[in-house]
């Protein structure tokens, strides 16, 4: 039963992230490279995912502040792989116009080519655990 | 044209999603450590195992740690912690704080039903829109092409997306709402970082596409 | 001083839980955590098995299991 619940929770906050993020044209590749060209490349100046992603990290920090003060969420310090990391992500996002939350929400929108864009994602992943490992590189994940 | 939401009511749906989720299954929110998991299934599986009988607590789980215990002890447990009267919340002098605490690992399963459910989220948004099944759309093509080269854009894409949230340990999610939303350091210049990249790589394919 | 990895290590909630287990917490967590094989594990960045002890010892799954 326990499990069950974990279940149901899953699925709910998974519909809710899918659904908003659909819905604000996060999953759009057109809607994305808009939010990265910061309206500087011809079309009208439209700040509106940078907005949006300003204003949810805002509400966020109040959020958290006044809810979860005192919990205990894993912290994320500075690592070598941060920098070098976050590099390769964002150039990553800006070609494929997919984050890994997009990505899935492009699958479930109909957009078949993201399954192209996900199996990218895969692969990218499962190469770094093997460097990981292979090289002695230090694990910053906060899944365990 | 599609119509999306506006930012005002984006950013209050974000932020409720990245605190509820903490609230609810007392977990960061974030995608890409979720995700990877399902290329390393075998390892993932074994993980879980692991986890699970710890987290039973059988009799035989405790014997072996009281016997475990007993070996950097020097000796058996004295009779006063022996006992199997359960530890009251705060009856000890401990330095934890309060608050909640970070669950332990979910099992695989009730990952993939997030996973799963985030696309099925999707769908019913574009369900909702009457725009299932639109491609990716003509920025895509105009400045990144069709056919092979389109694929082959995504799959390379989404190879630095996998490799590059896995490097700096977090996505848009994981880093950019919930470690940004707790001020951590690593998430802001992670964030920081990452968008001047996709700024940098989106003006540059702009660029080179006029 | 106690360890800062207490709040998302999967055993510490465990040893909370138990008085036949809060001698882990004691020694470990709120005492010598630098010795602690999980606490070092982590920090090197490598992956911690659910079934080591801080002592180093790793728990027989499949006796347990």
């Amino acid at each position: 039963m326990k499990n069950l619940d974990t279940h149901a929770r899953m699925a709910a906050l998974g519909l809710g992230l899918g659904f908003v993020v659909s819905a604000a044209g996060l999953a759009d590749w057109g809607e994305i490279h808009r939010m990265f060209t910061l309206g500087l490349q011809g079309g009208p100046r439209d700040f509106r995912l940078i907005l949006a992603f300003g204003g949810a990290v805002a509400l966020a920090v109040a959020g958290f502040l006044l809810l979860a003060r005192r919990d205990a969420l894993p912290p994320k310090p500075i690592r070598p792989g941060t920098i070098p990391g976050a590099v390769l992500f964002g150039a990553g996002w800006a070609v494929a116009g997919a984050c890994p939350a997009a990505a899935l929400v492009q699958i479930g929108e109909g957009k078949s080519a993201a399954f192209v864009t996900l199996g990218g994602m895969l692969a990218g992943a499962w190469l770094h655990d093997r460097m990981r490992k292979r090289f002695h590189w230090a694990r910053h994940s906060c899944i365990d | 044209m599609t119509t999306y939401w506006p930012w005002w009511t984006v950013a209050p749906a974000l932020a409720a999603l990245t605190v509820g989720h903490w609230i609810l299954v007392r977990r960061p929110l974030g995608v890409s450590g979720v995700l990877a998991r399902f290329s390393r299934v075998r390892e993932e599986l074994a993980f879980d195992r692991g986890t699970a009988v710890m987290q039973a607590g059988s009799p035989a789980l405790e014997a072996a740690m009281a016997a475990a215990a007993a070996e950097f002890l020097g000796g058996p447990l004295p009779d006063s912690l022996a006992a199997e009267a359960p530890a009251e919340t705060g009856s000890a002098p401990q330095a934890a704080p309060a608050g909640r605490e970070c669950a332990p690992t979910p099992p695989l399963s009730a990952h993939l039903t997030f996973l799963v459910a985030v696309a099925a989220g999707g769908f019913l948004a574009a369900l909702s829109r009457g725009t299932f099944g639109a491609g990716t759309g003509d920025a895509f093509a105009r400045l990144i092409g069709s056919g092979p080269v389109a694929l082959a854009a995504l799959a390379g894409g989404g190879a630095l997306v996998g490799f590059g949230t896995a490097l700096c340990g977090g996505c848009s999610a994981g880093h950019g709402l919930t470690g940004c939303g707790r001020l951590m350091p690593g998430s802001l210049l992670s964030t920081g970082v990452f968008f001047a990249a996709a700024a940098a790589v989106s003006l540059l394919l702009g660029g080179l596409a006029s | 001083m106690s360890c800062s990895h207490m709040a998302t290590c999967p055993l510490f909630a465990k040893f909370k839980m138990k008085a036949s287990l809060r001698i882990w917490q004691d020694f470990f967590c709120q005492g010598q955590f630098e010795t602690c094989a999980r606490f070092k594990l982590a920090k090197a960045g490598t992956r911690v098995p659910p079934n080591l002890l801080p002592n180093g010892k790793t728990l027989d799954l499949a006796v347990l299991g």
